[in-house]
């Protein structure tokens, strides 16, 4: 808990200094008049001033016993969590080269495959038989104007 | 009279047969996603906002309010069999819900849960329909200073609600009210933290934040839950209580329905809180307190009776002050404005038909789904047994798809990405994100009331106590904020010694 106190308000302490030069430039007050920098000024200094008061209060923290090491179960959910990223990201790059089937289909079945481990042909069936349900469901049925891609579909 | 015809006029509205269809469609999504861990209301809602452009106004609400208050009754019912909360409000369901199916006792748990929802949602709707109007037209009454006293209340009550540190949620709502302002000022036409992107000069949509914190975010989390859901086998029988098991839950089903009415009025207040405020009413006010944990009617009654008024609740300050109470409000509030209607109070003037037709097609859910809970629930019972590493990739899926929809761009992916992840660490840290999300709908509504605000008074801050409302309305945030930070110095000087 005190590391994760200690850098989270490190972390919002950066960003809250970051928006308050941010809307120092863009103008505070005109006379009595708030400028378009007034708000996201106030919300700047409310974030730097309430992560500086975690901070302290985490330097002040009593120390605990040590933190368990991560399991070999969680070193599994950080590699599957990694993974899920990666394959998330993949969609921006392909949708509107290969089309929305295409990319849906890309997309589970990595999820299959690589997250969960499952067979090839499994993986590569049930992606298939889903991207089918939302080809159907979302372009067919619904008329989502998705890119089209390479394949012209 | 006047208050007859407008019961009548929003019936006739609900009672089409589109508007039947779709309230069924988003009473039986919401217990579905209500039933299955690892979905709830708000991404589900956020997912199926680009679906209601199809739809007329109030035929897209009736829908996203269905979600919402069927999967208040769904998610009792994985608590009860699985132990595992189908959704946040109904974790304490599983305290002793649970116990009661592990004593054979399934079918009256099941049952009260479904009564009682019932009954609380009921007696909530009545009471909207009585309070909504006379609200709106004391809403009309109300300027900015007004406006930006009610709105700086509700961030502090979301605040003083948390179920965390205090500190941590003013970070979040703080975050949430900056992220709202990115984009153009409405008021001077600059670009405001836009980093010379055309896609950031018209703010961040709500659906990529919505969807990144609470869809995404929600699977990688689950990623790092290793325990299996076991269904617990047994016969469900005698779904509907017997006259002790009446006996025991009338007055918690009052309490439930009293509690989670006011506390989704509240900002910040929620059906989460709610259920967990009536179960520790239960338990105080009960001449057996040794009882709740083992199997108690009362304490499956009370929450699952506060949940589902709590929804009724929350939608009085949204439809009459245009003010959301909680983070799903704020999803429904943006899909109202996606369709061109301003909540608030003259939405009772210039669209009661969606305005009545909203509240009656409610009423009419709640029968729905007494009627589509108890003989389905086999049926829901085989849903649980869909293995989740079949599930989380179509949400996936279904997260990309609906946030692409929305302007068919993939920079909103990217965007949902970077909150997903974002909110797993928030998650990891200990931040809560419902305050970030619900502060960054009122963030520019906020700004809007300060600055006109600060405009009328020429830049004297105190002119808002010069107004009665406004003063009562800031007085109220200073007391709770203090009440909070005195509270939070005791306790850290016991701990720091």
């Amino acid at each position: 808990m005190k590391w994760k106190n200690l850098f989270s308000s490190l972390l919002f302490l950066a960003v809250g200094i970051a928006i308050c030069i941010g809307a120092w430039r863009l103008g505070i007050l005109e006379g009595h008049v708030p400028r378009a920098g007034f708000m996201p000024f106030l919300t700047g200094v409310l974030i730097s001033g309430l992560s500086l008061l975690l901070l302290i209060l985490a330097i002040a923290e009593p120390k605990k016993e040590a933190e368990t090491k991560e399991t070999a179960e969680k070193e599994g959910a950080f590699r599957k969590i990694g993974l899920a990223i990666f394959t998330l990201i993949l969609p921006i790059f392909l949708i509107n080269l290969l089309g929305f089937p295409i990319t849906v289909l890309i997309f589970l079945f990595l999820m299959f495959k690589l997250i969960e481990r499952q067979k090839l042909a499994s993986s590569i069936l049930s992606a298939f038989l889903i991207a089918a349900g939302f080809y159907i469901l979302f372009q067919v049925l619904l008329e989502i104007p998705f890119p089209r891609g390479v394949f012209g579909f | 009279m006047v208050f007859f015809d407008s019961i009548g006029l929003g019936f006739s509205v609900a009672l089409t047969p589109t508007n039947l269809f779709f309230c069924f469609l988003g009473t039986l999504i919401g217990t579905l996603i209500g039933v299955l861990p690892g979905i709830g209301p708000l991404a589900t809602i956020s997912l199926l906002i680009p679906t209601t452009y199809y739809l007329s106004p109030a035929t897209g609400i009736i829908m996203l309010a269905g979600v919402y208050f069927g999967s208040m009754y769904g998610g009792s019912t994985t608590s009860i069999l699985v132990n595992v909360p189908g959704e946040s409000a109904s974790v304490v369901t599983c305290l002793d819900g649970y116990q009661m199916a592990r004593q054979g006792r399934a079918g009256p748990a099941l049952g009260i849960a479904a009564f009682g929802s019932f009954i609380a949602g009921t007696l909530g709707l009545v009471v909207l329909m009585l309070v909504a109007s006379p609200l709106a037209e004391f809403a009309l009454k109300m300027g900015p200073p007004e406006y930006f006293s009610l709105l700086m209340l509700g961030i502090i009550m979301t605040v003083y609600l948390a179920q965390g540190s205090m500190i941590k949620a003013l970070i979040m709502a703080a975050i949430g009210i900056f992220l709202g302002t990115i984009g153009t000022d409405s008021f001077t036409g600059q670009s405001r933290f836009a980093f010379g992107t055309l896609y950031l000069r018209n703010g961040i949509d709500i659906l990529p934040v919505v969807m990144g914190l609470f869809g995404v975010a929600e699977i990688l989390s689950n990623f790092e839950e290793t325990g299996q859901t076991e269904i617990f086998k047994t016969k469900i029988k005698n779904l509907f209580p017997n006259l002790q098991d009446w006996k025991d839950s009338f007055w918690p089903i009052m309490r439930g329905s009293l509690v989670g009415f006011l506390l989704g009025v509240l900002p910040g207040g929620g059906p989460v809180i709610s259920s967990f405020a009536s179960y520790v009413i239960e338990k105080k006010v009960s001449r057996h307190p040794e009882r709740f944990g083992k199997g108690a009617i009362e304490g499956v009654a009370g929450p699952e009776s506060a949940n589902n008024s709590c929804v009724s609740g929350a939608f009085i300050p949204l439809l009459t002050l245009g003010i959301p109470s909680t983070a799903v409000m704020a999803i429904i509030l943006s899909a109202l404005v996606v369709h061109g209607l301003r909540p608030g109070p003259l939405l009772l003037q210039n669209n009661p038909d969606v305005f009545w037709g909203i509240i009656a097609s409610m009423y009419i859910g709640n029968v729905m789904l007494l009627v589509l809970n108890l003989p389905l629930i086999g049926l829901w019972v085989q849903v649980l047994k869909v293995p989740y590493r079949i599930l989380f990739p179509i949400i996936f899926a279904l997260c990309i798809v609906g946030v692409y929809t929305v302007n068919n761009s993939v920079i909103d992916i990217g965007l949902m990405i970077f909150f997903g992840v974002m909110g797993y660490f928030l998650r990891k840290f200990d931040f809560e994100a419902a305050p970030l999300v619900l502060a960054f709908v009122i963030g520019p509504m906020l700004e809007d009331g300060l600055r006109q605000s600060l405009l009328i008074f020429r830049g004297n801050i105190l002119g808002f106590f010069h107004r009665p409302i406004s003063s009562v309305l800031l007085c109220v945030s200073f007391v709770l904020l203090a009440s909070s930070i005195i509270s939070w110095a005791r306790k850290k000087t016991r701990v720091y010694g």
